[in-house]
């Protein structure tokens, strides 16, 4: 017996509305902690930050830290750390945990950032404005200049009489413009001001004359401005000879042990390492390109080996796949015999050309490189005499006897090489020690690095007004300034970016960028400090510290009572500094903490918000509406097509791989055969074919089920495995545009469907929205639909009734298959205009949901896709507007779906208030 | 007097469109069978339903053993000692009889067959506890659904027609357990539409017409023709008139035809029959000895695997189903809710599931129009013509069936068991309407299981033993004859 439903009708739509009130309140709790969550992350960094503050403060020398503390009125910051950082986690959820961590993450990095950049960057905040300003004045000259240039282009066709609305005015104008930005070429923008611009030919004089003018001028205030900053840069990067020295060492003995240890490629790589901090990070780089000569040998040093090492490993590949080959031999198994004797050859050529590449290897192995070759002719020799595996299942005794001769050969090579390369290396590497302590000599005897330093600069300097020279006294300059114009841009980058990071690190605080950038200071401050108090103090490990004050301060002839007072001095100045920020910091701590209290609220506030923007934006025109049509189309399509195949309790997963049959179709007759000659009139015959690729899809699926009874809920899902990698193969394979990014060109425009207006939506929702009449007709209005119906009901009553089942369920199928194909073939058209790798938006998969929601019927279809569409809209906006996660957003949305199915279950049952 | 083991009183149920019980009061005392009598769709089914807790009622109240219960579901009421037995069976197929019946309870399924052996010999119903259900006869069956019952411990045992699917045998064998359980007590509700099983075992009868309890009546105060009357509310002809045939051209020829059954045994052996219009051809037999088959190879829904089959002179061997409906075979199938019907389509869309025309679009309205026609004249039961079929009572799917068959306009009509389940009013209307067509020159192959329906239609009788028909005899209710088909029927050729 059934179970009858007997509920009045209009309870009908209860069901699902209380479904969604259900998911909707879900969403809310869900929104609810996770801004719940965000702050006590943000706490938690601010306090990380916080720590890592103390730790900088913990480096100051430990007889200073007790003056350094009464600073502090201890006791406050205390306070502050002990608030307990994990009170909120408990209630977040694992996603929201594990974005926090990433999050904690990357402000750590930033952190870090901050902190090492404040050491050599951020000591020169003055000369890093100049700097910036300076190469922002070069945009603008490059701007006025090509301005002038055009002007000039203009007057002399206007002479020509070959341009008739060429304008001077506006030239003219763009040039003074951006001349006067640049403040200090008062005469130049005067001789422009004073040009008539009426008079064509005097105004072409006026403009050769300033075009003579401008380098003499530019250069001028460019090479003052430059020679400034210099200056006042190489008196303050803080260094320290002894750090110098320590990385000096370092270096030294990782070479030493790279050597010793028969040219260790990870030991050299350490000793790079530090080369490149020397550089980077210690504010070496001048000194160090200074010092290149010496330093050749070394980086010299490091190319060889990493060539031989290079070498190597390609003979340890070949000896390897050799043995691999032995191995199956021995089985008596031949299949790959023939590919892996080929690669070894190929081991073997790259090896040997790899050797030739360059100058030095190729004498020094000039041997191996013979020998290399002739190994590779035998191998050669021996693939191509390797015939058919079952060939070779006759000769086996012979090749394997060959392979295990040259099996030794190669191993031979190996060995040879690096006994050639260590014999060599010694030498080679006895000269870059020499050189090294050369290095090292030169640096104590010129006794102080800022000489060279600023003879560095100069330097740069010279380069820089090389170029800046060469581009004005080219004329055409532009490449050559740019070039002059980006190297500044890279120093004062690193600036911005400062900036940057702050107000990422702590939204709140970015307000307060002052105080975030006195706190850097302040590092920079700490660590002038620390390097200041090291530089005199902890000279020579080997004395106590007290000595080696007393020494230096006998040598400076300072008494140490003046030494305490001035040392006090400078101390007391930091630490007041310190002790101001800290204050600062505090009471910023104290307003989040406050704000931690309302989070609550605020979070109410957020969830009200993602309501909002969830039932409103997707719809409003001027809004998400058009992003909600163009995600209801294709999900139309592929709905349209379920719901004639579900009704038939045939379960196809598959419009997922159709769309994709269509998809590829479009692309390949709108790029491939129809490219000639793109025109409007083959845009429904694109159409026609891609639903016909997807229903031929289908029909696979549909006839596996049909005559063998293979379950369609399979092999659609295996179909769509197979049309997702298709696609990505002809996206990175043949079909792929010659750009850098796997990705397909652009379809010809004729082929674009054309939109509403100005608008996004294009007319597939028109196609779509037909197709929905022609299913609705077919369902209802047919008796092949009635058959369908019938086989879906009770499948024996139809075979009964003469309904051939078989073709129906591949007809269906293809049909269903089409509507798919079409969906794809639309999408391109008229949204994606080309394919790029990973496209799977899973309009497929989605539209079995959209079925199941429509409940079957075609007119709810387009209810439903709209509807969903605006959800899909307005999950974007949520994760917009509150900064949420993707992943909260697809939770959120899974868990609306989730209870809208689930609420199903509801429509069996009857709800019956009792009285007694 | 024995005490009141159940009472309902005023129920009342309704369901879209109909009142289907209207104020019904029904008690059942210790060991007595109550009959419960009705036409189609009269409210039996519902009425056993509500007390075995599938639905529930919209008004009235059930007292349980004088106290007032409500009963939530199945599961409920069998706790409380209410067993039912329903028209459709609720059996597991894959499992054996003992692990059924150890379903819901707390026995392991070899305990349980212990036990099951003990019911067996007390109540004398044969069943082996270890086979599988779906190797089982429909007979057989319906013993385990019992034997479940009385495990469970029922007090009252609802069999609702539990008669329709028996053979004779089977049926005595049934009564006799329904008469041990009385003698213990037990309270048995009996529902059949055969007046003379009614006669034989009931020892009250209720009488109920379009939800209404007409009377109740003691053992002794009712006769056949009484309960007829009460519950048509006219005489009813059970015999019915007719004039002897006149067959004229052969319609159908089988000729040596072989096939296999579902599970592959050789089902049909070499069969050979014709039928000639105006002539009804009655075949007896034993059930399972090849009458599916033989239908479903006539109507192309099973494969011939040699021999012949000629209609009106053509050769339709494996033809497909379609070709045959268009030449005029009607096929009126024994499982109605399995293969004749889809049960969620609408009553309407079911009288047109099979039909003869071949148009592309489908006219809700004219479809609709022609169904009330035949809903009137087969006095279809139901709500509207856009009910699901699978509402309608028991009885009134058949009609939809019957109603379907005939409006092909066939030349053949396969009929098998065509009027089980339905009421005798309905039957006198199956029978007139299938010796009118077999006056108007249609050939009829009647399957039935039951002789007297053969006797009572049919111008020949042949008799099916093994795939092969043994011999034809005439169907006159003698007892000679009687015992030549029943010689025939087990396979001994006369
Ligand atoms: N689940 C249901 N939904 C709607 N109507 C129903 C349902 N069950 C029964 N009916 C209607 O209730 C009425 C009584 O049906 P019921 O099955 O009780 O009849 P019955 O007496 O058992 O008939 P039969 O002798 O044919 O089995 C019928 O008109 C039937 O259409
Ligand atoms: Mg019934």
């Amino acid at each position: 017996m059934e179970k009858r439903l007997d509920i009045p009708k209009w309870a009908g739509a209860v069901v699902p509305i209380i479904s969604v009130v259900i998911a909707l309140l879900i969403m809310g709790i869900v929104i609810y902690f996770y801004m719940y969550s965000k702050p006590s992350y943000l706490k938690r960094a601010v306090f990380g930050a916080f720590n890592e503050y103390r730790s900088i403060i913990y480096r100051i020398p430990e007889k200073s830290w007790d003056r350094f503390e009464k600073m502090l009125k201890a006791g406050r910051l205390k306070s502050a750390i002990a608030i307990p950082k994990g009170k909120l986690s408990s209630n977040v959820s694992s996603f929201a945990i594990s974005r926090l961590e990433e999050v904690f993450r990357s402000t750590e990095e930033s952190y870090k950032f901050v902190r090492d950049t404040s050491e050599t960057v951020k000591s020169f905040p003055k000369e890093f404005k100049e700097l910036q300003e300076l190469y922002e004045n070069i945009g603008y000259i490059i701007k006025a200049y090509s301005a002038l240039n055009r002007t000039i282009n203009n007057a002399k066709s206007i002479m020509n009489n070959e341009c008739n609305d060429c304008d001077l005015k506006e030239g003219m104008d763009s040039f003074v413009e951006n001349l006067s930005k640049v403040g200090a070429l008062g005469d130049l923008i005067s001789d422009a001001k004073s040009i008539d611009l009426s008079d064509v030919e005097g105004t072409l004089k006026g403009l050769e004359k300033i075009k003579l003018e401008f380098p003499k001028e530019v250069k001028k205030i460019f090479l003052e401005k430059m020679a400034k900053s210099v200056k006042t840069i190489s008196h303050r990067c803080p260094i320290s000879r002894s750090s110098w020295e320590d990385l000096l060492t370092d270096y030294k003995k990782n070479v030493d042990d790279a050597i010793s240890s028969g040219f260790n490629p990870f030991l050299f790589e350490k000793a790079s390492v530090i080369l490149d901090n020397i550089s980077v990070y210690y504010c070496f780089a001048p000194v160090v390109r200074i010092w290149n000569n010496s330093l050749e040998p070394l980086y010299d040093l490091h190319k060889k080996v990493s060539t031989v090492e290079q070498v190597y490993s390609q003979l340890s590949s070949a000896s390897r796949s050799l043995q691999g080959v032995l191995k199956s031999l021995e089985k008596g198994r031949t299949f790959f015999v023939k590919d892996t004797v080929y690669s070894t050859a190929r081991y073997v050529k790259n090896s040997y050309k790899r050797l030739e590449l360059d100058a030095f290897t190729a004498s020094v192995f000039s041997k191996r490189i013979k020998s290399l070759k002739s190994l590779y002719q035998e191998l050669e020799d021996l693939y191509k005499g390797l015939g058919t595996p079952s060939e070779m299942k006759k000769n086996v005794e012979r090749i394997s006897s060959e392979v295990k001769q040259l099996s030794g050969k190669i191993e031979k090579e190996k060995n040879a090489l690096s006994e050639d390369f260590l014999k060599t290396a010694e030498g080679y590497s006895k000269d870059a020690i020499d050189s090294f302590a050369k290095v090292q000599n030169e640096l104590f005897q010129r006794g102080s690095i800022e000489a060279d330093l600023s003879k560095y600069l100069g330097l740069l300097m010279d380069t820089y007004t090389y170029k800046l020279e060469e581009a004005l006294r080219s004329g055409i300059g532009r490449l050559k300034l740019s070039m002059a114009y980006s190297q500044l841009k890279d120093v004062s980058k690193d600036l911005t970016m400062f900036l940057r990071n702050i107000a990422d690190y702590c939204p709140s605080l970015s307000d307060k960028m002052k105080l975030s950038l006195d706190y850097e200071t302040y590092v920079f401050d700490m660590e002038a400090l620390r390097i200041h108090t090291s530089q005199q103090i902890v000279f020579d490990s080997d004395k106590t510290k007290m000595e080696m004050e007393e020494a230096f301060l006998k040598e400076k002839k300072i008494t140490k009572e003046k030494y305490m007072e001035v040392l006090g001095k400078t101390l007391d100045g930091h630490l007041q500094r310190v002790g101001a920020i800290l204050n600062d910091l505090e009471s910023e701590l104290r307003d989040l903490t406050k704000k931690f209290g309302q989070v609550s609220k605020v979070s109410w506030i957020a969830v009200g918000k993602a309501f909002k923007q969830l039932s409103t934006w997707p719809f409003i025109p001027s809004q998400g509406l058009p992003d909600t049509i163009n995600y209801m189309t294709p999900l139309l399509f592929t709905g349209l097509g379920l719901i004639l195949v579900f009704q038939m309790k045939l379960w196809n997963i598959g419009a997922e791989g159709q769309f994709y049959l269509g998809v590829m179709t479009a692309l390949w007759l709108s790029l491939f055969v129809f490219d000639k000659h793109p025109s409007v009139a083959e845009v429904p015959v694109i159409l026609f074919v891609g639903g016909l690729a997807g229903a031929a899809w289908a029909a696979i699926a549909g006839a596996l089920k049909a005559f063998l009874n293979i379950d369609e809920i399979v092999s659609t899902l295996m179909l769509n495995y197979i049309a997702f990698h298709w696609m990505e193969y002809l996206v990175y394979g043949p079909w792929k545009a010659p750009t850098n990014f796997p990705e397909t060109n652009e379809i010809p425009r004729q082929f674009f469907l054309p939109t509403f207006g100005t608008s996004r939506v294009h007319i597939g929702v028109i196609i779509a929205m037909s197709l929905t009449i022609i299913v609705y007709l077919l369902m209802r209005k047919t008796w092949w639909g009635f058959d369908l119906r019938a086989i879906g009901d009770n499948p024996n009553a139809a075979r009964y009734s003469g309904i051939d089942i078989a073709k129906n369920v591949v007809l269906a199928m293809a049909v269903s298959g089409f509507f798919a194909g079409l969906g794809g073939a639309t999408q391109i058209l008229g949204f994606e205009h080309k394919l790029y790798h990973g496209y799977a938006p899973g309009y497929g998969y989605t539209g079995i949901i959209i079925a199941w929601l429509a409940r079957l019927d075609p007119w709810a279809t387009i209810l439903v896709s709209f509807l969903f569409g605006g959800f899909l809209v307005g999950g974007d906006q949520i994760q917009l507007v509150l900064k949420l996660p993707k992943a909260v957003v697809v939770a959120i949305e899974g868990v609306i779906l989730f209870s809208l199915i689930a609420s199903e279950v509801l429509f069996k049952y009857r709800i019956r208030v009792v009285r007694k | 007097m024995s005490s009141t083991l159940l009472e309902v009183r005023g129920i009342v149920k309704r369901f879209p469109g109909v009142l289907a019980l209207d104020g019904v009061n029904f008690d059942l005392r210790e060991g007595e069978v109550h009959t419960l009598l009705g036409e189609n769709g009269a409210g039996k089914t519902t009425l056993m339903n509500i007390i075995f807790g599938l639905y529930r009622a919209d008004e009235g109240e059930i007292l349980f053993k004088g106290k007032r219960v409500h009963i939530r579901s199945p599961y409920h009421a069998l706790q409380l000692g209410i067993g039912m037995v329903q028209q459709h069976f609720t059996l597991v197929p894959s499992f054996t009889v003992a692990e059924n019946i150890a379903l819901g309870t707390r026995d392991t399924p070899s305990r349980v067959a212990a036990k099951i052996r003990g019911i067996s010999e007390e109540y004398g119903l044969e069943v082996d506890p270890h086979a599988k259900v779906w190797q089982l006869s429909v007979g057989e069956r319906q013993r385990v659904e019992i034997i479940k019952l009385l495990y469970a411990g029922a007090r009252v045992v609802i069999l609702d027609e539990p008669t329709a699917v028996l053979t004779p045998q089977e049926t005595e064998a049934l009564f006799k357990a329904v008469r041990k359980m009385t003698s213990r007590g037990t309270g048995v509700i009996f529902i059949s539409h055969k007046l003379n099983e009614v006669m034989e075992i009931s020892s009250r009868v209720t009488v109920l017409r379009k939800g209404k309890v007409i009377g109740t009546l003691e053992r002794g105060e009712f006769d056949q023709n009484k309960l007829a009357r009460m519950m048509v509310g006219r005489e009813v002809v059970m015999e019915i008139e007719r004039e002897k045939a006149r067959p004229g051209e052969l319609v159908i020829k089988v000729e040596d035809v072989h096939a296999r059954s579902d599970k592959g045994h050789i089902a049909l052996n070499g069969i050979s029959l014709e039928i000639r219009a105006g002539e009804i051809l009655g075949i007896a037999g034993v059930a399972g000895n090849g009458q599916r088959e033989l239908a479903e190879v006539i109507t192309g829904l099973r494969r011939v695997e040699s021999g012949k089959i000629e209609f009106l002179g053509k050769d339709l061997t494996n033809t497909s189903v379609i070709d045959r409906i268009l030449a005029g075979i009607a096929y009126i199938p024994q499982d109605r809710k399995g293969i004749a019907l889809s049960p969620n389509l609408s009553v309407a869309e079911n009288l047109f599931l099979r039909r003869k025309e071949k148009k592309v679009w489908f006219n809700k309205r004219e479809i609709f129009g022609h169904a009330r026609r035949y809903i009137e004249e087969y006095k279809i039961k139901t709500p509207s013509p856009a009910t699901a079929v699978k509402y309608l009572s028991g009885g009134n799917m058949q009609k939809v069936v019957i109603a379907r068959e005939f409006s092909l306009d066939p030349r053949l009509i396969i009929a098998v068991h065509p009027t089980r389940g339905l009421d005798v009013a309905s039957m006198e209307f199956v029978y007139r309407s299938l010796i009118k067509a077999r006056d108007k020159g249609v050939a009829i192959l009647l399957l039935a299981g039951e002789l007297y329906e053969i006797f009572n239609l049919s111008d020949r009788v042949g008799v099916i033993y093994e795939g092969k028909i043994v011999g034809y005899t005439t169907p006159d209710p003698t007892p000679e004859n009687i015992e030549k088909i029943g010689l025939m029927m087990a396979g001994v050729a006369v």
